[in-house]
């Protein structure tokens, strides 16, 4: 991942309601911020872009108090944490059957055996409580380190790892199957 | 990072299957309707220059100029992986663009983030829609293999002769430069389209086109060859009553796909004996009767449909 | 005239039992219309008959399967579809071996199940064995000694 920042001037540009510099803001960050609420919301993709929007309208509306010095990512995903969670707690997480994708076709093909490992590392990933979940997802796609994750969780780096390591055990035995695959670099031949 | 334990380093490995998928559109525009939504600022004074009409009209060329680049620069556009002579060079295509293969290059066509089109050698096709809500082509020639994974109805594929339009699945096309081309579904449902004309073809089916008739009526990959060979002079050749009863003849109880499409493709007599050949193949739902089905009741054919399905 | 009246309810009852409940096996494009997703790809579906209301009906399903000279099982979750009673069942096992799928279905205390064989993403449809009750292991093992994916 490059890029993840944004320069201080947009952010300084956004603080005083520049509506172009926080359209900026928004492309940096909207995919990846998009992704972990997909996959975090079982593939739904109204519970994922309702969450984007709500997560990027109070960024909006509260970027005034970004304290300058602060790692910019770390307080927006601090706000993507706390949506997924608090979208939980409010709708009891009517679990959706998570995705699982096997390839239905009559010849073997690579690209089906991809995106049933996707599927599959979906579904396992959908397996995990909700605090699992986000954290092994906001880890995985923005390489936060564990001072970091802890700034974004709200919780004490010991709590950080352990959850992580507790996911990361179970993500491990689910995806048993995937192991050779996943080793060898991803795609049979 | 440091070096990871090995759980995490191979759920990590595992986690990479996860693409980052691309944000909507709509998105944004939900974003800016909140912020633009009535809980007014307080107003501002503005200090208006003396001549402020030009000023005025200047600033809004020069924020049209701003828009104007700001949406050109940021198109929708899909990414392309040409391959020529074991060599790959990624490009963007936007719509309004072609893409052209020779004998020795191919092509992977990413279609946002709803599939990939991979485009064999001596194909040309224009892309002519790349929104959220519609991504279409138009297949000149050559052959595609379509692997769509999105909600029904978001991905053409138009040809001369009739359009394919997905409902979830995979399928290969192949058309000549006249129209003519067979349509071949690997996954799911394909709905092949043209004046009106429609033919529903599952997996494990395929359904020819034609350039002056547009799509043919659906049959099974293993269907047996007089069937098929009778279907094309049905469908092409105004084969009429004879190739009918050729086909009925060499029915399987899979078949019923076809007799099912061929119901509302002819003529009364002959509807009555097609519908009495599918009840001898397959018993009729409870529900269905032999008289809804003759009147082509579009809802009794839909449940038959969906109940054959079972069989297929 | 009560005997009369006795006898319609025994074959009414009869009837009512002689229905039960059942499975439907079919491929997945039976049941593809109405998945929630169509990312998912599975390899047969299944529609749960005879259930009085299916919205309370459980469905169970797992790959059997030899692996060399080891037998395996794979837990599969069947997947709801928007359709109430008919689910589709994915591959959660590797390509290698011969596989079949025990389904199993319960609706209230009646239970019904299925041994479909597969190949590899495919369900073979002339091996299929719809039962009136769960697959035994015994079943399931001989169906796996019967089927042979190469014909």
């Amino acid at each position: 991942m490059t890029d993840r920042e944004v320069s201080a001037e947009i952010i300084e540009a956004c603080r005083h309601g520049d509506r172009d510099a926080f359209r900026v803001l928004y492309e940096t960050y909207n995919d990846r911020v998009y992704s972990a609420c997909l996959y975090f919301f079982h593939g739904d993709a109204a519970e994922a872009a309702d969450v984007t929007q709500e997560v990027f309208v109070k960024l909006f509306s509260v970027i005034a108090g970004f304290r300058e010095g602060a790692a910019f990512s770390t307080w927006l995903y601090r706000m993507v944490h706390n949506a997924c969670i608090d979208s939980t707690r409010r709708k009891k997480v009517r679990e959706r059957v998570p995705e699982i994708p096997a390839a239905s076709v009559a010849s073997h093909e690579m690209e089906f055996l991809h995106l049933r490992d996707a599927a599959t590392v979906q579904q396992a990933v959908s397996s995990l409580p909700p605090k699992y979940r986000v954290a092994v997802l906001l880890r995985h796609f923005e390489d936060f380190s564990y001072e970091d994750m802890s700034k974004v969780m709200n919780c004490s780096m010991g709590t950080v790892a352990s959850r992580l390591n507790r996911a990361h055990k179970l993500l491990a035995g689910v995806l048993a199957p995937l192991r050779d695959r996943v080793a060898a670099g991803g795609r049979d031949v | 990072m440091s070096e990871r334990p090995k759980d995490e380093k191979f759920v990590h490995d595992a986690l990479d299957r996860l693409p980052v998928v691309e944000a909507p559109d709509s998105i944004w525009r939900s974003i800016e309707a909140s912020l633009d939504a009535p809980a007014r600022a307080p107003e501002r004074r503005v200090f208006w220059p003396r001549y402020r009409w030009a000023f005025a009209v200047a600033t809004a060329a020069l924020v049209a100029g701003i828009g104007l680049y700001w949406r050109t620069a940021n198109r929708p556009h899909w990414e392309v992986t040409l391959t020529r002579a074991g060599k790959t060079t990624q490009e963007a295509v936007r719509a309004g663009d072609w893409l052209q293969t020779d004998a020795s290059s191919t092509a992977e066509v990413r279609v946002g983030t709803i599939g990939t089109v991979e485009v064999s050698p001596h194909t040309r096709l224009r892309i002519v829609t790349t929104r959220p809500d519609e991504h279409r082509i138009s297949l000149q020639h050559g052959q595609i293999k379509a692997t769509i994974t999105a909600p029904p109805k978001l991905f053409f594929v138009d040809t001369k002769s009739a359009t394919a339009v997905d409902l979830g699945c995979q399928y290969t096309m192949n058309v000549d430069d006249y129209g003519n081309g067979l349509l071949n579904v690997t996954v799911g449902w394909v709905a092949f389209e043209w004046q009106g004309r429609q033919s529903l073809v599952p997996a494990g089916a395929q359904c020819r086109t034609h350039a002056t008739a547009g799509p043919g009526t659906p049959y099974f990959e293993d269907a047996p060859k007089a069937l098929v060979n009778a279907l094309e002079d049905f469908d092409f050749a105004n084969g009429g009553e004879t190739s009918v009863g050729a086909i009925l003849a060499n029915a399987r109880q899979r078949d019923t796909l076809t007799l099912w499409h061929l119901l509302s493709r002819v003529a009364p007599p002959l509807r009555a004996q097609i519908f009495d050949k599918m009840i001898s193949l397959a018993p009729l739902p409870k529900g269905i009767t032999r008289d809804k089905v003759l009147a082509l009741d579009p809802q009794t054919l839909e449940t038959w449909k969906n109940e054959l399905a079972w069989t297929w | 005239m009560v005997k009369k009246l006795a006898l319609l309810f025994v074959l009414a009852a009869a009837s009512v039992w002689a229905d039960g409940l059942s499975l439907t096996i079919g491929p997945p494009v039976a049941a593809q219309l109405a998945m929630p997703t169509k990312k998912f790809f599975g390899i047969f579906a299944v529609r749960i008959n005879g259930c009085a209301d299916v919205s309370k009906a459980q469905l169970k399903a797992s790959g059997e399967g030899i692996v060399g000279d080891e037998r395996r099982s794979a837990p599969t979750e069947p997947a709801a579809t928007l359709t109430p009673g008919t689910y589709m069942v994915s591959r959660q096992w590797g390509n290698d071996g011969k596989w079949v799928v025990a389904v199993s279905a319960t609706c209230g205390s009646e239970t019904a199940g299925a041994i479909v064989p597969t190949h590899l993403n495919n369900m073979v449809r002339e091996g299929i064995q719809l039962l009136p009750h769960a697959p035994t292991k015994a079943e399931t093992d001989a169906a796996l000694k019967a089927f042979n994916p190469a014909q």
